[in-house]
C-alpha cells in the first residue's frame, strides 16, 4: 500500500500504510475503540468499506485479499442477521475472526518492536567482514540457496571463458557476382561449354549452390552465356556467346 | 597487583610468570574477538585457546566488565549464541560519516511482521504465513530471504510440498538475541498490548538496552560516588 496523502474526497483519517486487510481492520477496531472479541459488525463493515472505496478513488490497487476480508464482514453480519437453525449450537459467528485478529495483532506488535530494536541496533557497528587467508578445509558456515546459485552461475561463467565453444558457426555469405565470374572463369577453362549440373555439382553448400544458379540465371538474362539442351529432358548445358562480360563493373553491379 | 609494585627491580624473565593463565585467556580472547567478524562460541574459544569454558566464561566476564564503559569505543556483546565486538551505540553518527554510510536498508512493517510470524512459529510454510496475515508473503519471503534473515528448513509434505521456512543466525545477530528462548513469550507481547493503546509511532523512543554483553551483575561494590554518577547517567537515559 502507500502513505501517500490524499487531496480530497477522503474520510478525515489519512490512510496510514496497511500490510494487509487485517491490519486495516485492527485500525478500525483501534480508533472506534472496541474490543476485538466484540466486534460491532455492521458498523466496521461499513467503514472498511469506505476505507476500500477511498483507497480505490486514490487509484490505489485494492488488492484482492481486501476485497476477500469485506465479504467476509459481510457474511458474518449476515450470519448474525439470521435466526440459528434449529438446534444448531449457539456459536458467535464473529469468533473465528476474533481469534485471527488476536493472533496477528500478537505478530504485529513482535513486529513493530523487532522494529525498535533493528534501529537501536543499527548503532552498534561490528567489526568488518575481512578476508582471511584461510586453508579451504574448517570453516562451515550457513549457506543460503541463493549463494549456491550464486556459486553456480560464477562456476559457470568462468567455465565459459575458459572453454570457447568447440565449434564456431561461422555465417557464410555468397555473392552472386563472385559465381558469375566463377561460371565465366569455368567455362573458359572448359573450352566454352560446360553442363550446368557440373557447375552447381561443386558447390560445397546448399546457400552457395542457390547463388551460384542465380548467377547464372543472370548470365543467361544478360546473354553473355546460353543455356541449352541436346535432347527433351537432357542435360542442361551452358555455352560463352560473344557478348562481353567485364568482370569489375559485375563486382560492381551486384553484391 | 599493587603490592608487587613496590618490589621494583625484577628483570624480564622473573616479570613474565607474574602473568597468570587468566590474564593469558584474557589477552588472546582480545585478539581472538578482534579478528573475528562474526559471533564466537565459548565452545570455539575455548578449544583454541585449550581452555575450559568456565576459564573463558571468566575472562570474557572480565573484558566485558572492563569495556562496557563508556569511556571505551567498542564492547563485548553476547548474541547469537556466541561473542563479538562491536562499536558503542554513540559513535554511530560519527562512523557513518567517516565511512560515508548514509541509509541502513530497513525493513518494511510487511517484512518484519513476516518476520515475527517466522521467529515464533518456525518451521512454517508460505500458505500458513499467508493465512496468519491475510495477504500475499511470496515477495516478503523473497526479501528476507535475500537478506539472509530466513532460510528453508526442508519441505512440508502436503499437497505442493512448500517450503518450510526458519530464522538464521543472521537474525538472531540482527535483533540481538542469543537464541530464540529470547524471543519475548506471548504473554509478555500481551502485556505490551494492553499497555499501549497502540501508537505505533512512539517506536523511536529509547528500549532498556538491547541484549548487549550481560556483564554488570558482579560489580555491586558499594563504591560511593562512582555508583551514584552511574545513576545519574542512568536516570537521564531514561528522561
Amino acid at each position: 500500500m502507500t502513505d501517500e496523502e490524499s487531496p480530497s474526497a477522503l474520510p478525515p483519517v489519512a490512510i496510514p500504510a496497511f500490510s494487509g486487510p487485517l491490519d486495516l481492520l485492527l485500525h478500525l477496531i483501534r480508533i472506534n475503540q472496541v474490543s476485538i472479541t466484540d466486534i460491532p459488525i455492521a458498523e466496521i463493515t461499513e467503514q472498511y468499506t469506505a476505507y476500500l472505496d477511498a483507497m480505490r478513488e486514490l487509484d490505489l490497487d485494492v488488492a484482492s485479499e481486501y476485497v476477500a476480508l469485506a465479504a467476509e464482514l459481510i457474511y458474518i453480519k449476515s450470519r448474525m442477521l439470521l435466526p440459528r437453525p434449529p438446534g444448531a449450537p449457539e456459536e458467535d459467528p464473529r469468533l473465528d475472526l476474533a481469534r485471527r485478529l488476536a493472533e496477528y495483532e500478537r505478530y504485529k506488535k513482535t513486529a513493530e518492536s523487532f522494529h525498535e530494536i533493528d534501529i537501536l541496533r543499527a548503532a552498534l557497528w561490528p567489526r568488518a567482514e575481512t578476508e582471511m587467508p584461510r586453508s579451504a578445509e574448517g570453516e562451515t558456515l550457513e549457506v543460503s540457496l541463493f549463494d549456491l546459485i550464486d556459486v553456480f552461475r560464477k562456476a559457470s561463467d568462468r567455465y565459459r571463458l575458459a572453454h570457447p565453444p568447440a565449434l564456431q558457426i561461422r555465417h557464410l555469405r555468397f555473392s552472386v557476382a563472385d559465381k558469375m565470374i566463377q561460371l565465366i572463369d569455368r567455362l573458359e577453362v572448359s573450352g566454352g561449354e560446360l553442363a550446368l549440373l557440373e557447375f552447381l555439382g561443386q558447390m560445397a553448400y546448399r546457400a552457395e549452390a542457390v547463388t551460384a544458379f542465380l548467377a547464372t540465371l543472370e548470365l543467361v538474362r544478360l546473354g553473355v552465356v546460353r543455356a541449352f539442351q541436346a535432347a527433351a529432358f537432357g542435360e542442361i548445358h551452358v555455352r560463352r556467346t560473344d557478348v562481353p562480360f567485364a568482370p569489375d563493373q559485375v563486382r560492381d553491379t551486384y553484391r | 597487583m599493587q603490592d608487587t609494585e613496590s618490589v621494583a627491580e625484577i628483570s624480564p624473565e622473573q616479570e613474565r610468570p607474574r602473568e597468570t593463565r587468566a590474564e593469558k585467556i584474557r589477552a588472546a580472547l582480545e585478539a581472538l574477538l578482534f579478528t573475528s567478524a562474526r559471533p564466537v562460541s565459548e565452545k570455539d574459544l575455548g578449544d583454541v585457546l585449550g581452555a575450559t569454558r568456565d576459564a573463558v566464561r571468566g575472562a570474557l566476564g572480565t573484558i566485558g566488565a572492563a569495556w562496557n564503559d563508556p569511556i571505551h569505543g567498542i564492547l563485548l556483546e553476547q548474541v547469537a549464541g556466541g561473542w563479538r565486538l562491536t562499536t558503542r551505540p554513540e559513535h554511530d553518527a560519527l562512523l557513518r560519516k567517516f565511512h560515508e554510510v548514509t541509509e541502513r536498508s530497513r525493513l518494511s512493517l510487511a517484512a518484519l511482521e513476516t518476520l515475527a510470524i517466522i521467529a515464533y512459529r518456525q518451521p512454517i510454510t508460505l500458505p500458513e504465513i499467508q493465512d496468519l496475515r491475510g495477504v500475499n508473503s511470496a515477495a516478503v519471503i523473497k526479501t528476507l530471504f535475500e537478506k539472509k534473515l530466513i532460510t528453508t528448513a526442508g519441505r512440508k509434505p502436503v499437497v505442493g510440498t512448500p517450503f518450510f521456512y526458519r530464522t538464521t543466525n543472521e537474525f538472531l545477530i540482527r535483533f540481538g538475541l542469543n537464541d530464540l528462548d529470547e524471543l519475548p513469550k506471548p504473554e509478555e507481547i500481551e502485556e505490551d498490548l494492553a499497555a499501549t493503546v497502540g501508537d505505533p509511532t512512539a517506536a523511536a523512543a529509547p528500549l532498556p538496552p538491547p541484549v548487549l554483553s550481560s556483564m554488570e551483575e558482579p560489580e555491586d561494590e558499594d563504591d560511593g560516588d562512582d555508583e551514584d554518577d552511574d545513576d545519574d547517567l542512568d536516570e537521564d537515559d531514561e528522561e
